[in-house]
């Protein structure tokens, strides 16, 4: 998987859950930071990214991503 | 030894820091883990030695299953659940125990004698953060290898008693850091700041709100409208200033130590729903939760659906409730706000959206009459205080400000002394009025913090808020989480 590939499924989900298409969302945006995020979104978040990606998060380690690029980071360690 | 108290200020701190720093300078780094080490187990027993040995043996069992789960990685879930029934073991039987017990006797009608045991502090605190450090273990989220640091991660004094409740692996590089090991006046100027800021919260604006609270609490069924009211607000009041006063005192206490301790309290009387309070109110525990029970739990039920996401908020909350105390009231405190953590999701699905005002005023309501249940002893005073609130023992307004409306006195509305029991006077009105600008307007430590420069202005206000402080230490009282 590409980190565009990555990038893209994470931007989506966001955009989907918050419904809010229009929303600016770059490398380093912090997740939680955006409006309205609650933990809710953040599972959803983390699991969409398990089911899509084929990987497991170690319970904790999700949170401890903050921005969106450190999420790419992780998830691009574990698919290759 | 309290952090509101002359031994730990003017004694205990100095001694402990300087100490630390002196060995640092001295290229003695083991000797400074020797000496933080020494100094918060010395500050743990200063309560009760008889703990001592209780903490002791947490740390070493739990040291000794981390290194085993990292050396017998084929045996790791072995190793975990031991040591997930070690941690629950321990706080199950020293807190949880006689009221087991007396439930057991209740439904059964038998007479199991209880055991009275006193609940050995920090025991809730401690637990959480070591079990939050196994499962970091077993997921390889950190690796620990010396005693001594892990010993530091438990017991540094700063949050040792009442949290926040700290992450092995934010702790441990600051504990690491060359730089940190130095004297850093930055830091201690900041530090400084933000210990007196608590102090001032703690000892003059929630222990002022207290002395109101208990007197209320110990009358509820007899309080008139606007005395209940006072009451019930004045223990949310003095809960949160308590809180986040101690809280500012261990972020301080900490920093003087360049190390720092994470965000705990945002501002949560802002709050405009009960997911932003739980996202600004004891922010370490709410972390704790969702990460190590809300998650796993809801993983647990399989794909993931809202409902059950709800149910698990639900679940997760009634746990969170019970972890503050052994009782009715905490169970269904805990399942109250959990069902409206779940009410506050449905709402956001409607994607309706209230004036903020509305969302303010029904959230505030809400936790204050949560809090009620929080705090009394038991239910029925709970409800003694919800039926004063609600005007069952009439409506009193003062004589000296109401005389006019003397013609409409009846059964329900008297003229005359509003607050007999608590003892208040007009100040006790106009300190509650005062609480709501402060919590509403006013920035937060954090934003202080954050904020924060060493001018000669700052110099004066914390000063000033410190010698207020101070003058207000002779009337020692102790933090209401040192309870849970």
């Amino acid at each position: 998987m590409t980190r565009t590939e990555i990038n893209d499924i994470i931007v989506n989900e966001i955009k989907k859950v918050l419904e809010n298409d229009t929303m600016e969302i770059n490398a380093e945006t912090v997740i939680q930071d955006i409006p309205e995020w609650d933990s809710l979104n953040n599972v959803d978040l983390e699991m969409t990214l398990e089911t899509e990606c084929g990987i497991d998060f170690e319970v904790g380690e999700f949170e401890e991503l903050k921005t969106l690029s450190d999420m790419i980071d992780t998830v691009g360690k574990k698919v290759n | 030894m309290l952090f509101n108290s002359y031994q730990f200020i003017f004694i205990f701190l100095p001694i402990a820091f300087g100490g630390y720093f002196f060995l640092n300078a001295k290229n003695f780094f083991l000797g400074s883990k020797v000496w933080i080490i020494l100094s918060s187990l010395f500050f743990y027993s200063w309560w009760n030695i008889n703990y001592l040995p209780l903490i002791v043996l947490s740390i070493l069992v739990n040291f000794f299953i981390s290194q085993a789960l990292m050396k017998d990685p084929q045996h790791k879930k072995l190793f975990l659940l031991a040591g997930l029934g070690f941690n629950i073991g321990l706080l199950g039987y020293f807190k949880y125990m006689d009221f087991f017990i007396g439930n057991i006797n209740w439904t059964l009608g038998t007479d199991i004698p209880l055991l009275h045991l006193a609940l050995p502090l920090a025991i809730s605190f401690y637990t959480l953060q070591q079990i939050a450090y196994l499962v970091d273990s077993y997921g390889g989220l950190v690796k620990e290898k010396n005693f001594l640091d892990y010993t530091i991660f438990v017991t540094f004094f700063p949050q040792l008693i009442a949290g926040p409740i700290v992450h092995h692996k934010e702790m441990m590089p600051q504990f690491a850091s060359l730089k940190n090991k130095f004297l850093n006046f930055d830091n201690i100027a900041l530090g400084l700041f933000i210990f007196s800021l608590g102090l001032f919260k703690k000892v003059v604006i929630a222990d002022t709100f207290g002395m109101w609270t208990n007197a209320g609490y110990a009358h509820a069924e007899a309080l008139n409208l606007i005395e209940a009211w006072v009451t019930s607000l004045s223990y949310t009041f003095q809960l949160y200033f308590d809180f986040s006063g101690y809280t500012d005192m261990a972020i301080g206490a900490a920093l003087l130590f360049n190390i720092k301790l994470p965000q705990n309290f945002n501002s949560p009387y802002k709050a405009t729903g009960l997911i932003d309070f739980w996202q600004r109110w004891h922010m370490t525990l709410t972390r704790f939760i969702t990460t190590y029970i809300f998650k796993p739990f809801l993983k647990a039920l399989g794909k993931v659906t809202f409902e059950k996401a709800m149910f698990a908020t639900i679940f997760t909350m009634l746990i969170a409730g019970i972890w503050h105390g052994a009782a009715w009231t905490f169970v269904f405190f805990g399942i109250l706000h959990g069902l409206a953590i779940t009410i506050n999701h449905y709402w956001k699905k409607t994607g309706i959206h209230l004036p903020v005002w509305a969302a303010w005023f029904i959230t505030f309501n809400f936790l204050n009459f949560s809090f009620v249940i929080f705090r009394a002893e038991n239910m029925e005073i709970a409800i003694s205080m919800f039926k004063s609130m609600f005007g069952m023992n009439g409506l009193v307004l003062s004589e000296k400000y109401f005389a006019f409306l003397n013609s409409f006195e009846n059964g329900f509305f008297v003229l005359g002394d509003v607050y007999p029991y608590i003892d208040g006077n007009s100040r006790t009105t106009i300190a509650i009025l005062l609480a709501f600008v402060l919590v509403l307007v006013f920035k937060n430590s954090t934003a202080f913090l954050r904020e924060f420069m060493s001018t000669r202005a700052s110099l004066f206000y914390g000063m000033f808020l410190f010698l207020i402080a101070t003058s207000f230490m002779s009337r020692i009282s102790e933090f209401l989480y040192f309870n849970f």
